[in-house]
């Protein structure tokens, strides 16, 4: 138990790979925990612990001094949520307060969850921990790659005791971007294939992840050091999705073409409308808005019925490899669940959680 | 005409307290009470007319009833200093955080001499009102299992989080929305025995939950609820000679299998909507205050809800926690 009785706080552990981490450092590693919650609704998966919930938002520099008060070791799970602008307020301002109450707190460690989109679009051919982050024009990309500078000048400056966690693509129980989404597509036949499942699966099972957490916030001598995270072995997303289709008892989806310029076209459209209905969000909108809204929505439905994004596009038809090395060497991460392994709690969390999805596939 | 005050300006106050009491010409809504006085002068000019914000302390004289509406482990509190005013309760449910302090509310309102129902509303819906005699008229033979399940995502805008908070509440979805079913199903079918429990709480508040139990007559009832995951939010009674079964937010609808043939029915007379339910709450209320009788869902029926919760709550604080997290959700 390597943080028993240690005061830790939590922020983004109502979310998924934060709530999973709030669980294991209770259960298993004895530690105190404390979690940010910003929505009460959204606090009833960590609620089912003995962590303590103090009502607070990383954007509020006060309540966040307030839950670190007392604090060894912070866990920055926080991301923003999908509205425009809102991603960039939680991880760029967010870890601007974050940093700022870690210092007058004097915290041991930060240890921060950022992201392989922090890579943008079109990653180099081999990713590893020192491939630099890049700014897009994607605003979850781009906002963590911008935290993850305000971290770096921030530990150039006066050692700032940040490492730096990137996951790749992080799936298992409540994952609702690598799992839920894409059973949800291939119930309702709109799951596609790229490039018929030969890119690199590069994704990261979250309890392989949260090892990875706990290792971060208690080794010594790794301040300033980034980690790239994924699970390892050799498998493509044809495995990987192979998993969800027959626990579906599917037919194998339809593929697309990542080098066929129409699709890549369509994929650019569909990018397009879902950033034009982002932009027209809010209210009160006067009804050019909302008619220009509803119909970019609806053009948008129906092209995701054949299409998906091209971040989606880049990353199922990438062949590329990520180099874990350096969490391997400084960390000792060895992977503790295989890809079968992973499936197999996955979709047990399935079955549990969502118990008709496999009686109406039919649909 | 009677004078009333609500307790407590959160969310089902806003929703659906305030919009039933205002459309009620046999009540006087005069005054709101909440520990934070902007949020009840807030809900006050919003509600119009004359209704003043205002302390609790203010209330004597001013009405002759009031709706408690706060989080539940402040009423027991509550109820004795508004029965000491001589004042009528309509309580929301859960009533207490314990079977100790609903015995505490029921003798502070027996002592004053002063009607106390509690919120337990899906009992007016005509639906669970006529279901004994449904299951007759219907004639599906003896009933041999019960089943019960609701759920979806939690969604609900709580004001204070007290329904995610361990020390405000005793438990998490079964305590705050399950209770209505567990009403439902002791009214219906008596007091069980046999029961078993498992949830997902890992020292916390269950957002999964699962009873399994027997009601008299050989009756095996298993029931699920969750906060996280969707499920069918019904009611179905097997007989021996076909089924019933309706939605849990169902107001008149179920419908009847026999012979693998189901046939969809309404039920007769009766409000038909979710704002004439809690109407008909309130006037039975009222009726039980001017005809000094019982409410249909009086303290006794409140407490019978939550000695069954607190005996699942038993069975699941003798087990020791996981040495390793589970997966999230999933009962143990």
């Amino acid at each position: 138990m390597r943080y028993a009785g240690k005061q830790v706080l939590v922020l983004g552990g109502t979310g998924f790979i934060g709530g999973r981490l709030v669980e294991r450092l209770l259960l298993e590693e004895g530690a105190r925990v404390r979690v940010l919650v910003r929505e009460w609704s959204r606090a009833v998966w960590v609620s089912r612990t003995t962590a303590e919930l103090v009502a607070g938002d990383v954007l509020d520099p006060k309540s966040v001094a307030l839950a670190m008060k007392g604090c060894e070791i912070v866990f920055d799970c926080a991301s923003g949520p999908a509205t425009e602008g809102g991603y960039r307020r939680t991880n760029v301002e967010g870890t601007r307060n974050v940093i700022q109450a870690c210092r007058d707190e004097g915290v041991h460690r930060c240890v921060y969850v950022s992201s392989i989109a922090a890579h943008g679009d079109e990653p180099p051919e081999v990713i590893d921990a020192s491939t630099p982050v890049v700014r897009t024009g994607r605003d979850y990309g781009d906002s963590k790659a911008e935290a993850e500078i305000l971290l770096r000048e921030a530990f150039n400056r006066d050692r700032f005791p940040v490492v730096i966690v990137r996951p790749t693509y992080v799936w298992g129980p409540r994952s609702s971007l690598f799992t839920v989404r894409q059973l949800m597509d291939m119930k309702h036949h709109r799951f596609r294939y790229v490039d018929e499942g030969c890119g690199r699966c590069t994704a990261v099972y979250v309890d392989n992840l949260v090892d990875v957490l706990l290792l971060a916030g208690d080794r010594p001598l790794i301040e300033g050091k980034s980690f790239i995270i994924t699970d390892g072995g050799n498998h493509t997303w044809n495995d990987f999705f192979g998993f969800y289709q027959r626990y579906l008892g599917l037919p194998r989806p339809p593929s697309i073409c990542s080098s066929s310029a129409i699709d890549r076209v369509s994929c650019l459209l569909l990018d397009t409308l879902n950033g034009l209905v982002l932009r027209l969000q809010g209210q009160p909108a006067p009804l050019w808005r909302k008619v220009l809204r509803r119909s970019a929505h609806e053009a948008a439905k129906k092209l995701n019925r054949r299409f998906i994004s091209r971040w989606d596009l880049s990353k199922y038809s990438r062949t590329g490899t990520v180099d874990g090395t350096a969490a391997r060497e400084l960390l000792g991460y060895i992977p503790s669940r295989d890809l079968a392994t992973g499936m197999q709690e996955t979709l047990e969390w399935v079955t549990d959680q969502y118990p008709d999805l496999k009686d109406s596939t039919s649909e | 005409m009677i004078r009333m005050a609500i307790i407590g300006c959160g969310a089902i106050t806003e929703q659906m307290h305030l919009p039933c009491l205002l459309s009620m010409p046999e009540v006087t809504l005069v005054a709101l009470v909440d520990h934070d006085r902007q949020r009840s002068d807030e809900l006050a000019a919003k509600a119009g007319r004359s209704i003043i914000a205002c302390p609790l302390e203010a209330l004597s004289g001013l009405v002759d009833a009031v709706l408690i509406a706060t989080p539940p482990d402040v009423r027991p509190h509550m109820v004795r200093q508004v029965a000491d005013m001589g004042l009528h309760m309509l309580c929301e449910k859960p009533m207490a955080n314990d079977v100790a302090g609903c015995r505490d509310m029921i003798e502070a309102a027996r002592s004053a001499r002063r009607v106390l129902a509690i919120g337990h509303m899906f009992r007016f819906y005509p639906v669970r009102r006529t279901l004994p005699a449904l299951l007759v008229k219907h004639e599906l033979g003896r009933l041999v299992r019960v089943e019960a399940s609701e759920g979806k995502p939690y969604a609900w805008r709580s004001r204070t989080g007290y329904t995610v908070l361990r020390d405000k509440v005793p438990g998490g979805v079964l305590f705050n929305a399950g209770i209505h079913t567990v009403d439902s199903l002791l009214w219906w079918l008596g007091t069980p025995s046999n029961i078993t429990y498992v949830d997902d709480a890992l020292g916390g508040l269950e957002s999964n939950a699962r009873i399994t139990c027997m009601f008299p007559n050989d009756l095996h009832c298993t029931y699920r609820i969750s906060r996280t995951c969707h499920l069918p939010y019904v009611f179905t009674f097997h007989g021996e000679a076909g089924s019933l079964s309706f939605a849990t937010n169902s107001i008149a609808a179920y419908s009847v299998t026999t012979n693998a043939r189901t046939t969809r029915y309404e039920c007769d007379g009766g409000p038909k909507n979710e704002l004439s339910c809690w109407q008909d709450q309130m006037r039975d209320f009222i009726d039980s205050i001017q005809n000094r009788r019982d409410p249909l869902v009086s303290g006794e029926e409140g407490e019978r809800a939550m000695a069954l919760i607190e005996q699942c709550y038993a069975m699941k604080r003798q087990r020791p926690l996981p040495a390793r997290a589970p997966l999230p959700g999933v009962m143990w």
